[in-house]
């Protein structure tokens, strides 16, 4: 008897094609072999070194990333953070990749938060006659210890358009240069650390793939409470590799200055969700 | 060098903070060393008392 509705559809017609992958870097624990700067941790003398990692300060070679919505301080945060860590590690390389604010504003941001103005900072706005992902790789490729990008979204938009490409593809080529100068392949062999804004869907969800959910050891939020609740701003781990989670800092922007103000463990309670 | 009175109130929120009493102690013994490395003389006790 003859079936009815659509024929059958081939399942391995758009099966990705199988390659023969190569195992030899199969190794026994023992015998792997990591370069000790890997393990250095940079302090910049902040609360935040605290709950950033168990060893107090940001670990090299890592990935951080920091979501929260617009307005609430994500590049004010970092840049504080990152700016604390040059003044008190000179012989570190420090970049801010800002892809947000111009020359102008940034102008102004430091005015009000002096201790800004010791960061190397790269405008990607100076280099809109270039090819974004060269920019991009060949700034990283000099070596740094410790590269702030100010935004992922606006990054990859950049990188999108001069490459035609999709998103998925873009943001594999941000996760695989990332993971290159991780590992120190850069001229100066850096082990460099990175710490990325990224942005939020309007449920709070993160925006990303998988592949680079799992390249960042560490994910934190920054989150303004209703004022029923407080009306606090806090930073909170929900990801990390190397320190802690589900541990609320607040902080306050007071004139020239970032103040932490009080330290809250997480509690679970009904309708903690916002 | 950091401000003496600026590690004192991260010692206080520390100490005051609701966090798993490991992770505290943990804070608060690197916390205590950049204290008294930055030539802090004060005991914990009267830190967290604003003495």
């Amino acid at each position: 008897m003859k079936k009815r509705g659509r024929p059958a559809k081939n399942k391995t017609e758009n099966a990705p094609v199988h390659v023969q992958i190569d195992f030899s870097q199969i190794t026994k624990l023992k015998n792997l072999n990591i370069d000790e700067r890997m393990f250095d941790q940079m302090e910049s003398g902040l609360i935040l070194d605290d709950l950033i990692s168990h060893e107090g300060g940001i670990p090299s070679a890592t990935n951080l990333m920091l979501f929260g919505d617009p307005g609430t301080g994500k590049t004010t945060l970092l840049l504080d953070l990152m700016a604390s860590v040059q003044l008190r590690n000179k012989e570190r390389k420090c970049l801010f990749i800002s892809g947000e604010m111009g020359k102008k504003q940034m102008f102004k941001y430091t005015q009000r938060f002096p201790q800004f103005g010791t960061v190397d900072t790269l405008f990607v706005s100076d280099y809109t006659d270039y090819n974004t992902k060269d920019v991009i790789e060949q700034v990283l490729d000099m070596g740094w210890d410790l590269i702030l990008i100010d935004s992922v979204a606006e990054v990859l938009e950049g990188v999108r358009n001069d490459n035609g490409w999709d998103r998925k593809v873009a943001e594999s080529w941000l996760v695989d240069t990332c993971v290159k100068n991780n590992k120190g392949e850069n001229q100066t062999n850096k082990f460099s650390t990175f710490m990325l804004i990224q942005q939020v869907t309007k449920g709070g969800v993160f925006v990303g793939s998988n592949k680079m959910k799992h390249m960042v050891d560490a994910a934190a939020e920054i989150r303004r409470e209703k004022e029923s609740n407080g009306g606090g701003t806090y930073i909170m781990f929900n990801k990390n590799r190397n320190g802690m989670v589900d541990v609320k800092l607040y902080f306050q922007l007071t004139g020239t200055q970032i103040v932490y103000s009080n330290i809250e463990a997480r509690v679970e309670e009904e309708g903690d969700a916002e | 060098m950091m401000s003496l009175e600026k590690i004192e109130q991260d010692i206080k929120m520390v100490m005051d903070s609701n966090i798993p009493n490991e992770e505290k102690d943990k804070i608060i013994f690197r916390l205590e060393k950049k204290y008294r490395k930055n030539g802090g003389e004060k005991s914990l006790g009267n830190i967290q008392s604003n003495k």
